[in-house]
């Protein structure tokens, strides 16, 4: 902790954090909206818009795209939503927030960045169809894997 | 040490959450497996291209069928399942579809009929008809309003487990297409007016309800035992 007794480096360590804050927020928030538009384009509410880019139609329509009656854009959307939850309150809590909570977020993303890996290799070599908003949302959440797995290590430190 | 300490159970904790995220991982998977892999009437029955059954059944049925036409949708349901539940499913009688594509519509140039009945005869290459069929007959695809088209035929492909590149070569291919149509011309040979039409042991059932299928498969297989 020394080398944060300088203001100049600990206002920078604490912009990075606002950055990283913003990111827990923002980024499944996003997802939320890619899951929540998927689940009700799956539903006939609204159509599939792929800009003529993938295929979304072909892999939300097929045997890998629900759990059971579940469809897995809906799980996904309790994921980013209850990610977005967690985001909102550890960043809150700042440096004390509760390592509990931060360690939840990270085996939630860590699973589903895991999980979206498994279905996008699904797209790839069963289906041979891409859906452009699924690589997106398996982005972003290896994306929020990353970023818990440094908040865990910020604030356990 | 009371620093190592903290960071050996930090970095424990870590590893921990790592495991349990890929057990969690593991088992979305695994769980998607099973919930996915309904118990559908058909299964466990041997399926060989259309036709479902003992291929030495003493009793065979056969349904004339458009994939367009609504009573034969109906009838996939209210027919054909407890059909196949009742006496496919003992041993007793096999149960074949045969393609009657007519409804399609040449003067908008449209050919569901036709085109769901390629799509399924590819799936049947693969012994995979009747998974197809299924699908195919929930969408209730009516008027050539593209419920089967290619594009959703492919779909459906998909959502059947089918092998894509040997499903595409015969969706495109001349011998599908001509494979039906001498099925269709087979048809109006017979003089069938319309679908569906049931057959008992090549004898017609005048009458589409499962009472008169039922009644007939009684009668051939009372024969059958007594031959």
């Amino acid at each position: 902790m020394q080398e944060l007794s300088s203001p100049a480096l600990v206002k920078s360590a604490q912009r990075a954090r606002s950055k990283l804050g913003y990111a827990l927020i923002i980024l499944p928030l996003i997802g939320l909206i890619i899951s929540g538009y998927l689940w009700s384009a799956k539903a006939g509410a609204t159509a599939f818009i792929c800009g003529g880019l993938s295929d979304c139609e072909s892999v939300n329509m097929s045997f890998y795209s629900s759990i059971g009656d579940i469809p897995i854009a809906a799980a996904g959307a309790m994921v980013y939503l209850a990610l977005t939850g967690l985001g909102i309150v550890t960043v809150r809590q700042g440096r004390k927030a509760n390592p509990t909570l931060t360690m939840i977020a990270f085996v939630l993303a860590f699973a589903g960045a895991l999980y979206s890996l498994y279905l996008t290799g699904v797209e790839a070599f069963i289906l041979r169809a891409y859906c452009i908003w699924c690589v997106c949302s398996w982005i972003i959440i290896t994306i929020l894997a990353v970023l818990w797995w440094r908040r865990n290590q910020e604030v356990s430190a | 040490m009371s620093k190592n300490r903290s960071r050996s159970r930090r970095n424990k904790g870590l590893q921990q959450a790592i495991v349990a995220g890929v057990i969690l991982a593991v088992a979305l998977v695994g769980i998607q497996l099973w919930a996915n892999r309904s118990v559908a009437y058909y299964e466990g029955i041997p399926q060989s291209g259309t036709t479902l059954g003992n291929p030495d059944a003493p009793v065979e049925v056969v349904e004339y069928f458009d994939f367009q036409c609504p009573v034969c949708q109906t009838a996939s349901n209210s027919i054909v399942k407890p059909i196949v539940e009742k006496y496919v499913a003992t041993g007793d009688v096999k149960f074949t579809y045969k393609f009657f594509p007519i409804l399609d519509d040449p003067n908008r140039g449209v050919f569901e009929s036709t085109r769901s009945a390629i799509a399924a005869y590819c799936a049947a290459e693969q012994n995979l008809f009747w998974p197809y069929q299924r699908i195919l007959f929930a969408r209730r695809g009516t008027g050539n309003r593209g419920e089967y088209s290619d594009r959703n035929l492919i779909a459906f492909a998909r959502r059947a487990g089918l092998d894509m590149d040997k499903f595409n070569e015969c969706f495109n291919s001349d011998y599908a297409q001509a494979y039906i149509e001498n099925e269709h011309f087979k048809a109006v040979q017979l003089g069938l007016p319309g679908t569906p039409v049931f057959f008992v042991n090549n004898q017609p059932v005048l009458n589409t309800s499962l009472r008169d299928i039922e009644q007939a498969i009684e009668e051939a297989l009372a024969s059958a035992r007594a031959q």
